[in-house]
């Protein structure tokens, strides 16, 4: 590490986060880099590796927390493109770095009337849920929290008709929609229940990922109809258990969709964070100070930027997101791309040091 | 007999309106009326699908709606393309489209398809998760004037500029046009590359694919 952030910081990282939750002063900006298979290059194993035995990945997370000391990086395990697999399908693993992450095979049925047949599977033993649990299960043997199911039931609704099927059926077939959206509903607060009950609503935590319900693919008449009363009872589910930590990540463009979160309960301190399409002003007014802002390092300039580039997005970054009365938490626009050069992360650090402290 | 361009504007507000039944019922109209079917594709299909796009840039049209007008288009060309008399040597313009290996999204790449169908372009769709030799090899064997390459992920979009390399080394980038889009993929980026042109969406891509080949499709 180049920058030796020791010479400014009065808080670690983790009293920082916890002064941040808390709605207390702290001294700078708290990094998150959402580093998911980044981590794998760190102990040099596989993408296909990382994700196939969550032991690795929990290892990888570990390192990332160490070669990157002034973040609140911490071990993650968790893919998008779900539902296909838990539902009968089959899964593509990322092997040979052939793919960022694990991606359905194809979906698991094409027709309206296919959907009362599919089956009600076993959260327990169904697709990547036993290896959520056993990454689950490490992480509570080290002190930190257990995910909950990620994602909405649009991700998995998506992987199990293919997401094109699924856009067409928002109009010429709604009520299957509907139907799909219920199934899936019941199977993610299934296993919610069964993780909470193992772990305990206190050291759980959930990270709901929206990819594809953004206005990139979906109106927000679409959103409002077809989304929100699903989110409405999994997010009103973990919150009437007394989960209290949520990161909603608002992939792509979801400005049409912002007005409806004030209608889904959410736990104070919500951390919104936000794809690079969304502006970080506008977005902070929305949700308001209770919530904290995060976001939104372009993952483009990231991966394929100068260092010069990324210390300026990052400026960019600190500027919009600082001012937020809430708080914020500098991210980037998404996962942190797997290939980012090392000297990116550096160009990162020094923007922070020297653009990051109030 | 029917007023020609009634039946034109018919089959245009058929797609906006996502009528399929309609549109292929007005297209029906065409072919008993022997009004020529290609006028009909061009100022009654097209036409309605370039409301469709400019709808689409405006906010009013999400990728739905797109879809569902798009079915509407391609049932209208079923009827109308059959009865399309060869004409000499005309030639539209040929465009080999996919997505770069390693990336199976496929929405965009599918919705820059149709636009530029819709705009009567001749399209080789290579599908996803595309090796990046097979783009050289296809645009070579169908003789294509473009090559239109998309992704959503930024573990891929380094690939797009091997496809560039291998027509450099191939001797044969001066031949085709070279377009890229997707999530993560900007100006800078497709300039980097050495690509053409850049496109942010599916409509601005089909313009762009105009102007890139000297105007008309």
């Amino acid at each position: 590490m180049t920058v030796d952030f020791t010479r400014k910081d009065k808080f670690t990282p983790l009293e920082r986060i916890g002064r941040l939750m808390a709605g207390e002063p702290i001294d700078r900006v708290a990094v998150i880099p959402f580093a998911l298979s980044f981590s794998a290059r760190l102990i040099g194993i596989d993408r296909g590796i990382y994700y196939r035995e969550p032991e690795r990945a929990f290892e990888a997370g570990l390192a990332c927390m160490q070669a990157y000391p002034w973040t609140n990086a911490s071990p993650t395990y968790a893919w998008a493109d779900m539902g296909a697999w838990e539902f009968g399908g089959q899964i593509v693993w990322p092997d040979n770095g052939e793919s960022a992450a694990p991606r359905s095979f194809g979906p698991v049925i094409t027709q309206p009337v296919e959907v009362d047949s599919l089956p009600d599977p076993d959260p327990r033993a169904a697709g990547m849920m036993p290896l959520v649990d056993r990454f689950n299960a490490i992480c509570r043997e080290h002190g930190f929290p257990a995910s909950l199911p990620n994602g909405t039931p649009t991700n998995h609704s998506m992987g199990i008709v293919g997401d094109a099927t699924f856009l067409r059926w928002m109009i010429r077939e709604p009520e299957a929609v509907h139907k799909l959206q219920r199934k899936v509903t019941n199977f993610l607060l299934k296993g919610a229940e069964i993780t909470i009950g193992k772990y305990g609503a206190e050291n759980c935590g959930a990270l709901c990922a929206l990819p594809m319900d953004s206005n990139l693919l979906m109106s927000p008449k679409a959103f409002e109809k077809f989304v929100k009363p699903y989110v409405q009872e999994l997010l009103g589910y973990f919150l009437q258990k007394g989960v209290r930590s949520l990161l909603v990540h608002l992939c792509g463009n979801h400005a049409g969709n912002l007005v409806h979160w004030k209608d889904i309960p959410l736990p104070p301190r919500t951390i919104f964070s936000i794809g690079h399409e969304m502006d970080l002003e506008a977005t902070g007014r929305s949700i308001g100070r209770e919530h904290i802002l995060g976001g939104n390092i372009s993952t483009t300039i990231l991966q394929a930027g100068t260092p010069d580039e990324v210390f300026a997005d990052t400026v960019r970054c600190l500027k919009g997101g600082m001012e937020h009365e809430g708080g914020y938490i500098l991210m980037p626009a998404c996962e942190l791309p797997p290939n980012t050069p090392f000297e990116n992360m550096e160009a990162m650090a020094q923007a922070v040091y020297e653009h990051g402290y109030y | 007999m029917r007023d020609k361009e009634e039946l034109f504007q018919g089959l245009s507000d058929a797609i906006v309106a996502m009528d399929e039944d309609e549109t292929v019922r007005l297209a029906e109209a065409v072919i008993d009326d022997k009004i020529d079917p290609y006028e009909a594709i061009e100022k009654g299909l097209s036409h309605g699908m370039e409301r469709v796009g400019r709808l689409f840039e405006e906010e009013e049209y999400f990728v739905p709606e797109i879809l569902i007008c798009s079915d509407a288009m391609y049932a209208g060309l079923e009827v109308l393309k059959p009865h399309i008399k060869a004409v000499g040597t005309d030639r539209t313009h040929r465009v080999v489209i996919g997505v770069i290996e390693g990336d199976t999204h496929d929405i965009g790449k599918n919705l820059v398809k149709i636009m530029l169908e819709a705009s009567r372009f001749e399209v080789f769709d290579l599908g996803r998760d595309v090796p990046p030799v097979r783009f050289l090899e296809k645009a070579k064997e169908v003789e294509a004037d473009l090559i239109a390459i998309s992704t959503l992920m930024t573990t891929t979009m380094e690939d797009m500029g091997r496809v560039i390399k291998l027509l450099q080394e191939d001797g044969v980038r001066g031949k085709f046009q070279v377009m890229v889009g997707g999530g993560p993929i900007s100006k800078r980026f497709a300039d980097r590359i050495g690509a053409d042109g850049y496109a942010v969406n599916a409509g601005a891509a089909a313009k762009l694919a105009k102007g890139l080949l000297g105007g008309e499709a």
